[in-house]
C-alpha cells in the first residue's frame, strides 16, 4: 500500500530536486516590521508563485530567501482575497496552523545526508506561531523545540506580508555547504498546498550563500493564466567585479511552438539586467515555464526553478462564501391545490444555538420579495411541519429559510423548484357523465341498485342485503357493521342522487351520529365512507364489517396486502369457525398481513371488498385485519375497522370499497380478438420513440415527426430512405445518453417503422414519469410516491412510479389523444398495473402514525380514475375503448372494471410445462379477465423454452382450454385454434367451459382432464381434452349430443388430422399424454 | 422637490452607512473552541466530534471516544495507512463499534479512508459501513453475479429492514470501478452523512455520490441504530483510516475540503500526527 504519487508530481519533483540557487549575503539585515521593503530584499534570492505538484497555484504568491552569516532571512508576500478574508481560525500555537491561511518555512542544514533533521515553522496571519522538529536516520525527534524565530505579519496593497528571522549561529554559518530550504503557503477557501519547491514540504530547493553570487529574481509581470505572459529574470550584480553568466527562460506551450529567450550576460558590479519573454497567447491551455541561470561555462548552476500552468478565465479570489444554514427541510408542492407543505428539522444547529423562529418566504427565482412567508415557532424533536396556500404561481421559485435566535449561523437554505403552465390543464378530458357501454345506466328502484349483470339490495346500514350477480344470489344475509362496546342501530337509508352514472345513499347512526355515505359508480363500484364521531368517549371495543356470504358461491379466494406475483389465489379452506385470515397474504410496502383487497368467489361471480389502507382504523396490527368465518351455509367475511379498545378523541373515516362481479361484458366480438383483429402492443415506449425509459407520454423532444412516422409505417410501407430521415432526425434526442442508446433507438425506429405495417397499435405506457420530463418538474408532488419531494432537476429517464391524480391524468389523456390523432395509437395500455405503496400522504390517503411512520397508500382510487377516465375519453373520442393494464398475478376489481384488455403472464418464462406454470385456480380468477369483463390477453415465452415445440404445444393447450388469447411460435397454434378461430367468429358461437356452473356436454372421467367445447349448434362443435395430469392418461369422454344440436347422429374427426374417431354410445376412449391436448370436431353425420 | 430630498437623504445615508462601517478585518476572528491535538481532524470538524480513530495509539485505542463506543473485536494495525499507520478489515474481522450515539434520529456523519489490499476482481465484494439496529443502513460493493444480476462491481447504498421505512437498495454505480480506481492501495474517502433523520448521503473522494430521502417515517430512537462496522469482513480485505464520526451532517463543502486536505497533506508529505 505504498503512496500512488500521480506522474506529474514525480516529474516536478524531479524538477525540483534539481533546483540550486546561489544566493548572495545581505549587507544589512531587513527590517523585520512585517513590511516587505524591495530595496531592503534587493539581495536575495527571489520567486514569484507558489506550485503544488509543480503547477502553480492561481492565487499570486512572491517571496524571498537571503542571509547574513548569522541569519537566514525569509519574506512572503501572498495576496489577500479580492473578497472575504483569510482563515485565522486557529487560536493557539498548535501545527494546527496547517488549517489555517498559513505560510511555513522548512530549513534542512545537511539536506541529503542520511542523518540530519529538519526544522519546520508555520505562521498563521493573525500572528500564531508553531515549530516542529524532524529527525532523519539516526537523529530522532525533538518534540521540545521551538525555534523562537522572529515573524512579523503585515497587511499592505491587498497582501499579506510575512518576514521570518532565522538565527542560525548555533549551527554554522549561513556561508558553510549548502541549505534546504522550503517556503510555503497553505492557502484556504479552497484549499492547496503550495511551495517554492512545487511538491513535497520537505526541503527539495538546495541554496548556497556566496559573499560573490549574484542576486537573482524571477517575476511574472502579467496575468499569464489568461496568457498574457511576461516572465523575466531579474539579475543584479552586487559584488565588485563583472559577471558572466547565461541566462535562459523556455516556455512550453501545448499547441504553440516553445518560446525559448537564452542570454549570455556580463554584469559590471551594482548592473542590473533582465532577460524575459512576452507573449500574448490565447491558444495554449498548457504552460511550463523553466528559468536557468547558470556560470558561463554552464557548469555552476545559480537558479533553477520550472513551474506549469494551465489557462483559465479571468479570476477573482473570493473566499466569501455564501452561508447555508445548517438545518434541513423537506418540501412538496401542489400545483393544482395550490399548496405547498414544508417540513423543517432544526436538529443539525450548533448546540449552543437558542432558535426564535424559522421564517420560511416562497419567492420568484432571485428576487426578495416574497409571495408567502411561514414561520416555525412550535418545534417538536427538532422538527415542524407547516402546510399553507399559495398564490397562482407560474416561473421558478425558491423556497427560503432563515432562522433568527442566539447563536443562531447566518444565511439562508434555499430549494427551487418550478410552476409551469401547460396547455392540458384542466381540459377536463375524460369526464363526460354519459354511460358508455358495456356499462348500462344505474338503476334505481326502491332499494334496488342495478347496474349491468348486478343487482344490489341496499340496507339501512349502507351495504347491502343482496346482490344478484349473473343471475344468482351471494349473500346469504344482510351485510351489517357490528360494534362491540357502543350502539350501532342505523337510521333510514336516503338515497341523495339517483343518476345513470352515479348515485349516493346516505344514513346515520340511530342514537350515535355516525355517518355513512355509499357512492355508486356506473361499473357497479360502491365507495363507503363511514364518518365516526368524537363521541364515543367510552371507547369502542370493536366495530367490524360483516358480509355473510352463500358458502356454495363461495369456493375461491384472490387476496393480497400490495404488490405482484406474491398474491392468493386458492380454494378457500374447508372446516368451520376462522378458516381464513389476512395474515396469509404478503406486502412489501403494508404492515405484515394487512389485507387491501380480497374476492371471494367463482370464476364467473363474486364479491370483491378492498380499501386504499387503515386510515381511519384502530386497528392492532398484530391481529389480522380480515379473516373468514365458516357458520353452516354461511362464510362470512370480517373486516376489523376496530379490534382494540379505542376511544375516539377525534372523528375518523373509514373508506372502503365494495364491487361484485361480473363486473361488465366483455367488448365486441372478445374471443382471441386480439389475436385475431392483428392488434400489436408498441412496448415498451422506445417502440413508439420515447426518449424516457417507460414513463413516457410523448416522443423524444415532444417531436411529433415520430408519430407521423408510426402512423405512416402502419399504412404504408415506407422506403430505407425514409426510415433513414427519422432515424438521422432523431438521433439528437439520443445521443446524450450514449452509444447504445443511439443503436437502440435506431434499432426501434427500424422495426417500428416496418413491424406495424397494417395491424392495431396499442402504445404503451405506465403508472409512471421521468425526471427530464419538463412537466414532472412542476407536478412531481402531486404524481410522485413520496411524501415530499426527492427528485431535482436533472436528465433522467428511468421511469418514477407515480398515483395518478388529477393533474397527471389531465397531463397524460392530452397526449394519449395527441398519439390517437397523431400516432396511429388505437389503444392505451399501462405497465405495472398493480398495488404499490404510495407515502404521498397529501394526494393519497398515505397518512402518519402515532409513531410518525406512515401507512403508504395502494393507489386503488387513483389508479382506477385514469383507466375510467381514459375508457371514457376514447368514448367521447368514438373510438373502441381499448384500455389495457398489465395486472400480472393480480385482478383487482375496481382497477380493472373500465379496462376492456388485460395482459397476463410477465412471469414463469420457460419454467416447464405451462400446467406447472399457472395453478388453474390462477388462470381461473385472474387470467380469464371474465370476472372484470375483459380481454384475456397473454405474454408469450419470452424464456429459452421459447421455440420448443412441446411448451409450445403445452402454452397452447392451456390457452384454449382457458380461452385465453395467448399466441407463441410452432406450429401447435395453428393446428389447434384454426377451427377454433372461424368458429368464434361466426355467429351464433356457444362456449362451454370446464368452470361454467351448468351442465357440460363434453366431460372426462377424470377432474385432471379439463375440457371446452365451442359449438354451432347442430352444425359443429370443436371440443378439446388438455391434461393436467402428472402421467400419461387413458382416458373416457362423455359427450352429450343435445345441447350442441347432434341427437341426430354425428362423427368425430381429430381436428389436427382430420382424421374420424371411433365413439360409442357417446363415448371417447383416448389415451393422452401428460399434458398433452386432444381436439377433435364434431360434424353431423 | 420632496421627493427628490427624500431619495438624496436616502443616498445620504447609504453613504453615510457605508463609511461608518468598520474595514473588513484581512483575518477572520479566532475560534475559542477547544481543539485536540491530532493534526488528522481539522478544527472545523471538531464540533461535536464523537470518535476519532486514527489507529496511531499502542492499544488500538482510539484518540477520540466521546461517544463512548465499544469496539467489539480488534482489527489488525498496519504500518502505512492514508496518515501514519492505518488498520486492515478482512477476514480477521472489521471495525465494529456500539453506542447508542450513532443512532441517526439525529444528524450523523461517519467518514473514513479506504484502500483494496488487493486489486477489485469483477465479481469483488466488499464492505465499507454497515450501521445496523431493527434495520440497516449500508454501503457497500458487489460484484458480478446473481444479486440483482449485477455485471460488474457496483456500489450500493441499502437502507433496508425498518418497519415503516421503504426500503431502498440503491445500486447507484453499476459500474463502479469505471469511476474510482478499485485497485490495490489507492485510497479513497467514504462519508455517510445522514440528517433529517431522513436524508442519506454518500460522499465518495468529497463528492456527493448518491442520496436519498427515505420515505415512511424518519429515523427514530426504537430503530436502536448503534452497530457500526467499518471495513470489510472477507476478501479482498479492505484498509481503513481516519475514521471520524460527527454529531452533525457535515456539508458537502466541509467534506470537500476535508478530502482535498488530507489527500494533499499526504502528497507533500505532511507531518503524521
Amino acid at each position: 500500500m505504498r503512496p500512488v504519487i500521480p506522474l506529474t508530481l514525480l516529474l516536478a519533483a524531479g524538477a525540483a530536486m534539481a533546483a540550486d540557487y546561489r544566493v548572495p549575503l545581505m549587507e544589512k539585515p531587513p527590517t523585520l516590521d512585517g513590511k516587505v521593503e524591495p530595496a531592503e530584499w534587493a539581495r536575495a534570492v527571489g520567486f514569484d508563485g507558489f506550485a503544488f505538484n509543480g503547477t502553480l497555484d492561481r492565487r499570486r504568491i512572491r517571496a524571498w530567501v537571503g542571509a547574513t552569516k548569522t541569519h537566514l532571512y525569509f519574506a512572503l508576500v501572498s495576496q489577500l482575497p479580492d473578497e472575504g478574508q483569510l482563515v485565522a481560525a486557529v487560536n493557539k500555537d498548535t501545527v494546527k496552523l496547517v488549517f489555517d491561511d498559513s505560510v511555513e518555512v522548512w530549513i534542512d542544514p545537511t539536506p541529503g545526508s542520511e542523518h540530519g533533521q529538519r526544522f519546520q515553522m508555520l505562521a498563521n496571519a493573525a500572528g500564531r506561531l508553531a515549530y516542529k522538529h524532524h529527525g532523519r536516520g539516526n537523529v530522532a525527534e525533538d518534540p521540545t523545540w521551538q525555534g523562537n524565530w522572529k515573524v512579523a505579519n503585515g497587511f499592505h496593497g491587498g497582501h499579506w506580508h510575512c518576514e521570518v528571522e532565522v538565527p542560525i549561529g548555533n549551527l554554522r554559518e549561513a556561508t558553510q555547504g549548502q541549505w534546504g530550504i522550503n517556503l510555503c503557503r497553505n492557502w484556504k477557501n479552497p484549499w492547496a498546498f503550495s511551495s517554492t519547491g512545487g511538491g513535497a514540504y520537505a526541503p527539495s530547493g538546495r541554496f548556497t550563500f556566496a559573499p560573490d553570487a549574484l542576486a537573482i529574481a524571477h517575476e511574472s509581470r502579467a496575468d499569464a493564466f489568461v496568457g498574457d505572459i511576461h516572465h523575466a529574470l531579474v539579475l543584479s550584480n552586487p559584488t565588485a567585479t563583472a559577471v558572466t553568466i547565461k541566462a535562459a527562460l523556455s516556455l512550453k506551450r501545448d499547441v504553440m511552438p516553445e518560446l525559448i529567450n537564452s542570454e549570455m550576460l556580463t554584469l559590471a558590479p551594482g548592473e542590473r539586467k533582465e532577460v524575459a519573454i512576452k507573449a500574448k497567447d490565447d491558444s495554449t491551455r498548457k504552460f511550463h515555464l523553466g528559468l536557468s541561470v547558470t556560470s558561463a561555462d554552464g557548469k555552476v548552476t545559480l537558479y533553477q526553478r520550472s513551474v506549469a500552468w494551465q489557462k483559465g478565465e479571468p479570476w477573482r479570489w473570493t473566499t466569501r462564501k455564501k452561508e447555508v444554514l445548517p438545518i434541513d427541510f423537506q418540501f412538496a408542492y401542489y400545483p393544482y391545490k395550490n399548496a405547498m407543505r414544508v417540513l423543517a428539522d432544526v436538529s443539525n444547529l450548533p448546540q449552543d444555538a437558542k432558535l426564535e423562529k424559522l421564517t420560511c418566504a416562497i419567492r420568484p427565482k432571485g428576487r426578495r420579495r416574497a409571495v408567502k412567508s411561514v414561520t416555525f415557532d412550535a418545534f417538536k424533536d427538532g422538527r415542524q411541519e407547516l402546510q399553507f396556500a399559495l398564490p397562482h404561481l407560474d416561473g421558478q421559485y425558491e423556497i427560503a429559510l432563515t432562522a433568527q435566535g442566539q447563536n443562531v449561523p447566518k444565511g439562508e437554505l434555499v430549494k427551487e423548484f418550478e410552476r409551469t403552465l401547460y396547455e392540458w390543464e384542466h381540459k377536463g378530458l375524460g369526464t363526460s357523465t354519459k354511460v358508455y357501454p358495456p356499462f348500462t345506466p344505474i338503476q334505481v328502484e326502491g332499494k334496488k341498485v342495478s347496474t349491468v349483470l348486478r343487482e344490489h339490495t341496499m340496507n339501512d346500514f349502507g351495504l347491502w342485503d343482496q346482490v344478484v350477480a349473473a343471475g344468482k344470489p351471494l349473500l346469504a344475509a344482510p351485510m351489517r357493521l357490528v360494534a362491540e362496546g357502543a350502539a350501532f342501530e342505523p337510521d333510514a337509508l336516503r338515497f341523495r342522487e339517483a343518476l345513470p352514472h352515479g348515485v349516493v345513499a346516505e344514513t346515520r347512526g340511530k342514537s350515535i351520529p355516525w355517518e355513512l355515505r355509499s357512492t355508486w359508480d356506473y361499473d357497479g363500484m360502491m365507495r363507503v365512507d363511514l364518518k365516526l364521531p368524537a363521541m364515543y368517549s367510552q371507547g369502542l371495543g370493536a366495530l367490524r364489517l360483516e358480509i355473510p356470504l352463500n358458502d356454495q358461491m363461495m369456493p375461491m379466494i384472490h387476496a393480497m396486502g400490495d404488490g405482484i406475483r406474491n398474491t392468493i389465489y386458492a380454494r378457500v379452506p374447508k372446516g368451520e369457525g376462522v378458516v381464513w385470515d389476512s395474515s396469509k397474504v404478503q406486502v412489501n410496502d403494508f404492515p405484515k398481513g394487512f389485507c387491501s383487497y380480497i374476492y371471494l368467489g367463482s370464476p364467473v361471480r363474486g364479491l370483491s371488498w378492498f380499501c386504499e389502507n387503515d386510515k381511519g382504523w384502530a386497528w392492532d396490527p398484530a391481529k389480522p385485519n380480515l379473516d373468514l368465518v365458516r357458520k353452516g351455509d354461511q362464510l362470512i367475511l370480517r373486516v376489523h375497522f376496530i379490534n382494540k379498545p379505542t376511544t375516539i378523541k377525534e372523528g375518523m373515516t373509514i373508506t372502503f370499497g365494495l364491487q361484485a362481479a361480473p363486473v361488465k361484458p366483455r367488448i365486441g366480438n372478445w374471443r382471441y380478438a386480439w389475436h385475431r383483429e392483428n392488434y400489436t402492443l408498441l412496448g415498451t415506449d422506445i417502440n413508439w420513440l420515447a426518449l424516457g425509459d417507460c414513463g413516457s407520454v410523448y416522443p423524444a423532444g415532444k417531436d411529433m415527426l415520430f408519430w407521423e412516422a408510426i402512423a405512416r409505417g402502419n399504412k404504408e410501407k415506407l422506403s430505407d430512405d425514409e426510415v433513414n430521415k427519422v432515424i438521422e432526425h432523431g438521433r439528437k434526442y439520443f445521443e446524450p445518453y450514449g452509444e447504445e442508446k443511439v443503436k437502440s433507438a435506431i434499432a426501434h425506429v427500424r422495426h417500428n417503422l416496418r413491424s406495424r405495417y397494417g395491424k392495431k397499435m396499442v402504445f404503451y405506457y405506465n403508472r409512471a414519469s421521468y425526471q427530464l420530463a419538463d412537466e414532472f418538474q412542476t407536478f412531481q408532488d402531486e404524481w410522485g410516491l413520496s411524501d415530499f419531494r426527492t427528485v431535482g432537476k436533472g436528465k433522467g429517464i428511468g421511469e418514477i412510479k407515480i398515483v395518478p391524480s388529477d393533474s397527471y391524468i389531465d397531463h397524460a389523456l392530452w397526449w394519449y389523444g395527441k398519439s390517437f390523432d397523431i400516432g396511429g395509437n388505437q389503444g392505451v395500455y399501462w405497465d405495472n398495473y398493480f398495488f404499490v405503496g404510495s407515502y404521498n400522504t397529501a394526494m393519497t390517503s398515505a397518512c402518519k402514525g402515532a409513531d410518525g411512520s406512515t401507512m403508504p397508500s395502494n393507489g386503488l382510487w387513483g389508479l382506477r380514475e385514469l383507466v375510467k377516465r381514459s375508457f371514457v375519453y376514447m368514448n367521447e373520442r368514438g373510438m373502441r375503448p381499448i384500455t389495457m393494464p398489465h395486472m400480472t398475478s393480480t385482478n383487482i376489481l375496481p382497477l380493472y372494471s373500465f379496462a376492456t384488455v388485460q395482459y397476463d403472464w410477465e412471469w414463469k418464462y420457460s419454467e416447464g410445462d405451462v400446467q406447472y406454470r399457472f395453478p388453474r385456480e390462477y388462470i381461473l380468477l385472474v387470467s380469464t379477465g371474465e370476472l372484470a369483463g375483459v380481454w384475456p390477453v397473454l405474454l408469450g415465452d419470452h424464456g429459452k423454452l421459447a421455440n420448443d415445440p412441446w411448451t409450445q404445444r403445452t402454452f397452447a393447450a392451456v390457452c384454449l382450454v382457458h380461452e385465453l388469447d395467448g399466441w407463441g411460435g410452432g406450429k401447435a397454434w395453428s393446428s389447434l385454434f384454426k377451427h377454433v378461430h372461424r368458429l368464434v367468429e361466426t355467429p351464433g358461437i356457444e362456449v362451454y367451459r370446464y368452470w361454467d356452473d351448468r351442465p357440460q356436454p363434453i366431460v372426462a372421467d377424470s377432474p385432471d382432464l379439463p375440457t371446452i367445447a365451442y359449438s354451432l349448434k347442430g352444425k359443429e362443435a370443436v371440443f378439446a381434452v388438455v391434461s393436467y395430469a402428472e402421467k400419461d392418461t387413458d382416458a373416457t369422454i362423455t359427450i352429450d349430443p343435445k345441447p350442441l344440436g347432434f341427437e341426430g347422429g354425428y362423427k368425430l374427426l381429430d381436428a389436427e388430422t382430420d382424421k374420424e374417431v371411433p365413439v360409442e354410445g357417446n363415448k371417447l376412449r383416448l389415451t393422452i399424454k401428460k399434458h398433452d391436448v386432444r381436439e377433435f370436431r364434431m360434424l353431423s353425420r | 422637490m420632496r421627493r427628490s430630498g427624500g431619495l438624496m437623504a436616502c443616498a445620504l445615508l447609504v453613504l453615510l452607512a457605508t463609511a461608518c462601517r468598520p474595514p473588513v478585518p484581512p483575518v477572520t476572528a479566532p475560534s475559542h473552541r477547544e481543539l485536540t491535538p491530532f493534526l488528522g481532524v481539522p478544527p472545523a470538524l471538531e464540533d461535536r466530534l464523537i470518535y476519532y480513530h486514527g489507529f496511531e495509539q499502542i492499544g488500538g485505542r482510539p484518540e477520540v471516544n466521546a461517544a463512548d463506543a465499544a469496539q467489539v473485536g480488534n482489527v489488525n494495525s498496519v504500518p502505512e495507512g492514508m496518515r501514519g499507520r492505518g488498520a486492515l478489515t478482512g477476514k480477521s474481522g472489521a471495525l465494529q463499534l456500539r453506542s447508542p450515539e450513532l443512532s441517526p434520529h439525529k444528524p450523523l456523519t461517519v467518514m473514513f479512508w479506504w484502500a483494496l489490499a488487493e486489486d477489485a476482481k469483477i465479481d469483488s465484494g466488499f464492505g465499507l459501513a454497515h450501521l445496523q439496529g431493527r434495520g440497516i443502513i449500508s454501503h457497500f460493493s458487489r460484484g458480478k453475479g446473481d444479486w440483482c444480476a449485477l455485471q460488474r462491481n457496483a456500489a450500493i447504498l441499502q437502507v433496508y429492514y425498518f418497519p415503516g421505512i421503504q426500503n431502498v437498495n440503491g445500486i447507484y454505480d453499476a459500474d463502479w470501478a469505471e469511476h474510482i480506481e478499485l485497485r490495490t492501495g489507492v485510497w479513497h474517502h467514504t462519508a455517510l452523512v445522514i440528517q433529517g433523520a431522513s436524508l442519506v448521503e454518500v460522499y465518495t473522494d468529497g463528492r456527493l455520490a448518491w442520496s436519498v430521502r427515505t420515505d415512511g417515517r424518519p429515523f427514530n430512537e426504537e430503530d436502536r441504530l448503534s452497530d457500526l462496522t467499518i471495513g470489510t469482513r472477507g476478501s479482498p480485505g479492505v484498509a481503513i483510516d481516519e475514521v471520524l464520526i460527527l454529531r452533525r451532517a457535515l456539508t458537502a463543502g466541509e467534506i470537500a475540503g476535508y478530502v482535498a486536505a488530507i489527500r494533499q497533506m499526504r502528497q507533500v508529505g505532511y507531518p503524521e500526527h
